[in-house]
């Protein structure tokens, strides 16, 4: 048993990397495990993209990049001002404000699920993307893939909601591309977006920010995208109430910032809540302890779980946000998201610890063990 | 506030029972460590595996109650040879025969249909999900059932389903060849792994290198089969024994009622009533027996174990993807690579994973070296994702 006690030591720090975890080894061919979230896209990030392209906003491998360029002093900008007020008296002013911009891809099959469809999903994803960084969502692009065979009337189904989305969440689509490709088996239409925002002034968000003591909160039950798309795929023929989450955070995430006390957030898309705070705990090198009894879950998403063989810390979410705040804070952040549609089951689920680096799940016996990060998909298993 | 959080996330007793389940196992341990060192409960099922780590359940119990993960991943006891051979129908490495042209050559490779997890389960030279990534036809489904159906959908293809897992899975692929027979579907067939639970568990207890104490029997299989063809474990080998549910609550009851037989005396119990009567399904059983019969199978980190896999009928050969692509039966001992490994070990309870030298070193999830680390239900596999410090 001596070695599990050098195995505890080594693991706490979070330099830590053990061949074939963090290592450099990338598959010869792309599997569908490297689209997951997990460390095999983690890996083929660093070691294909950030390798080749890494320049310092996106070494960051953040949700968004704060454009370098537009990074204004913090002394140009006004101190009094309300969230998201500020910003309009700021462009009043012609204060430079810093841009901050995402892309993201989408590929949901089928491309409408009951609580959405590929359209919003573009535009909320794209949105919360923004948002989690701190910054009001302004401008976003859209290129369309349009498989041969489409019918038009879908498309314009989707833009239909695309447009709502974009009304709700104050964006203005500002450009646009449209390709088509030969008719294939399956998906009949990806998207790719482009969202660019303004960063709030009072946004000072970052791995560096958190401290220990701090407490992690989400907004609502999680797993409800996946368990969603599970059932609307139709391929276990089961029947629920299955609705995907899939909504525009900002309304909920920007109010939060009018005062001080969030230190990070991210919305945990692919991959689920284990992942985002893998992430978390990678960029902080410190602890993440969650209560398993505190973990708002569906029943209906516990039983598409369970049916499946996943695990719903491991499913994806499309309107859910993780905030990792000062303690302090906690309270009022709660009570103000529960305000809100979209926080109503928010709750508080664990705590930034030290001395135990990566995640941690205090399970009902009362026992602590890792949560790592998935390497690739989560795969049913057969008993 | 607090009240209110409270309410809408969880019970304000959350978790009670299960620890004063937890507080009651950790006293018997007390109790009979006066007399022995360590108690090894075996574990002989991947559910249990994932329970067990998943609820936190070996890190909450007494350390001198050492819970062990038996050959109880069917994808992990799946011999090389066995995955090689699936992946030479999914590269189209084969010859047809049995109704079809002799040595033609297969212009379209057959498709092959398995259950998630034997994705990524690497042979001697790639895995399925691999090959899949370089263009072989590899699907997932949740049910033998469904790849029948993919065959109906496309009858000009040949769909070759896995037939991986225990007396769980071997009933519904058997009524799915009935099903197949039935409409007379030609181009469905399956390639059979399957293993069979008591066989394995008489060749752990007759060992002499292993020590365990007493055995926690899988519910599902025993769903199927009933109590009687563990009766051996009580009869042969006076060993504590009881079919457990897959619950926090379920093992931590089964785990106590193992603890008392060790006081009074070995039985065969049955802890998860709600779903396994003793005379199991006979239903399913007759359906199994029907469609496949008892033959020697090799357990991969094991061995051989005489008339613990299933092979097919004669009457039902048509369906034997062996047979239809003609694909020879490997002596997979020899294809296995030689290593460190101590997986055989891990899987007879002489060692527990974090004791193997290659464990989270050259051996992860990622690179796996033996077969419990292969399947996410896999001993070694569990551990590495529940149960490192």
């Amino acid at each position: 048993m001596t070695k599990s006690k050098v195995e505890m030591t080594k693991s706490q720090t979070p330099e830590w990397n053990p061949p074939g975890i963090f290592g450099d080894i990338v598959d010869p061919r792309i599997v569908m495990g490297h689209g997951a979230g997990g460390r095999k896209m983690h890996r083929l990030i660093k070691n294909v993209f950030v390798k080749h392209l890494g320049s310092p906003a996106l070494r960051k491998l953040a949700d968004a990049a704060v454009l370098p360029g537009f990074v204004p002093k913090m002394e140009t900008v006004p101190q009094r001002g309300h969230v998201p007020g500020a910003t309009r008296q700021a462009r009043r002013g012609c204060v430079p404000r810093a841009m901050v911009m995402t892309t993201d891809s989408y590929v949901v099959q089928p491309l409408f699920f009951p609580g959405g469809d590929i359209g919003k999903l573009a535009v909320c994803g794209t949105v919360n993307d923004l948002a989690v960084m701190g910054a009001q969502p302004r401008f976003i692009s859209l290129a369309f893939v349009l498989r041969e065979g489409l019918e038009v009337k879908k498309l314009e189904s989707i833009c239909r909601s695309i447009a709502a989305a974009c009304r709700k969440a104050g964006v203005q689509v500002v450009t646009g591309d449209t390709k088509v490709i030969e008719r294939g088996e399956e998906e009949e239409l990806y998207v790719n977006t482009t969202g660019i925002g303004e960063l709030l002034p009072r946004a000072q968000l970052g791995p560096e920010q958190v401290k220990p003591g701090d407490r992690i909160l989400i907004n609502g039950p999680i797993g409800e995208h996946e368990a969603a798309i599970a059932v609307a795929r139709g391929a276990y023929r089961f029947r629920g109430k299955a609705e995907s989450d899939c909504a525009a955070l900002d309304g909920l995430i920007l109010p939060l910032l009018a005062k001080p006390g969030i230190r990070i957030m991210r919305d945990p898309t692919r991959g689920g809540l284990a992942t985002t705070l893998n992430e978390f705990a990678e960029a902080t090198g410190l602890g993440f302890v969650i209560d398993e009894a505190a973990l708002p879950i569906s029943s209906h998403v516990h039983g598409v779980a369970e049916l499946l063989g996943l695990s719903p810390l491991y499913m994806a979410n499309e309107g859910k946000v993780v905030v990792v705040a000062d303690r302090k804070a906690e309270d009022r952040l709660l009570a103000k998201m529960r305000r809100h549609l979209l926080g109503k089951r928010a709750a508080s689920i664990g705590e930034v610890v030290k001395g135990r680096a990566g995640v941690w799940l205090k399970t009902r016996l009362g026992s602590l063990r890792p949560l790592i990060m998935l390497e690739g998909e989560q795969l049913p298993r057969i008993c | 506030m607090r009240v209110e959080q409270r309410r809408s996330t969880s019970k304000p007793d959350e978790g009670l029972l299960e620890r004063v389940l937890l507080a009651k196992v950790n006293g018997f341990v007390a109790e009979l460590c006066k007399t022995r060192k360590t108690i090894n409960l075996m574990e002989v099922c991947g559910t249990h595996t994932m329970a067990i780590s998943g609820f936190g359940i070996r890190r909450a119990v007494d350390p001198r109650l050492r819970l062990l993960s038996g050959p109880g991943c069917p994808v992990c006891v799946t011999a090389q040879g066995e995955i090689d051979a699936a992946i030479d129908i999914a590269r189209a490495e084969i010859g047809y025969s049995h109704g079809f042209p002799r040595r033609r050559a297969v212009a379209v490779p057959p498709v092959v249909v398995t259950f998630g997890d034997m994705m990524r389960v690497p042979g001697t030279q790639t895995s399925l999900e691999q090959e899949k990534a370089k263009g072989a036809d590899v699907r997932v489904v949740y049910s033998a059932l469904d790849a029948l159906r993919l065959a109906e959908d496309t009858p000009d293809r040949q769909f070759v389903f896995l037939g991986v897992g225990f007396e769980t899975t071997a009933p519904t692929v058997a009524a799915t060849v009935l099903a197949a027979q039935e409409s007379g579907v030609r181009n469905f067939s399956v390639l059979p792994m399957f293993k069979t639970i008591p066989p394995a568990l008489d060749a752990i207890a007759s060992s002499d290198r292993v020590n365990v104490d007493g055995f926690i029997l899988p519910g599902h299989v025993a769903t199927i089969i009933g109590t009687r063809p563990y009766e051996l474990l009580r009869d042969k080998y006076h060993l504590p024994s009881c079919v457990v549910g897959f619950e926090a609550l379920d093992v931590l009851q089964g785990i106590l009622m193992l603890l008392k037989q060790m006081q009074t005396g070995p039985q065969v119990e049955i802890q998860y009533k709600r779903s396994v009567r003793p005379e199991g399904n006979e239903k399913a059983r007759e359906v199994m027996d029907t469609v496949f019969r008892p033959c020697n199978a090799t357990w991969r980190g094991i061995g051989a174990i005489a008339g613990s896999g299933l092979e097919f009928r004669r009457e039902f050969a048509e369906f034997d993807a062996r047979k239809r692509f003609r694909i020879a039966k490997r002596r997979t001992p020899n294809a296995e690579r030689r290593t460190a490994c101590r997986c055989g070990d891990v899987m007879l309870g002489v060692i527990v994973p974090p004791e193997c030298k290659l464990f989270a070193k050259t051996c992860t999830p990622e690179s796996p070296v033996g077969p419990c680390m292969v399947s996410t239900e896999g001993a070694c596999a569990a551990y590495f994702k529940y149960d490192r410090n």
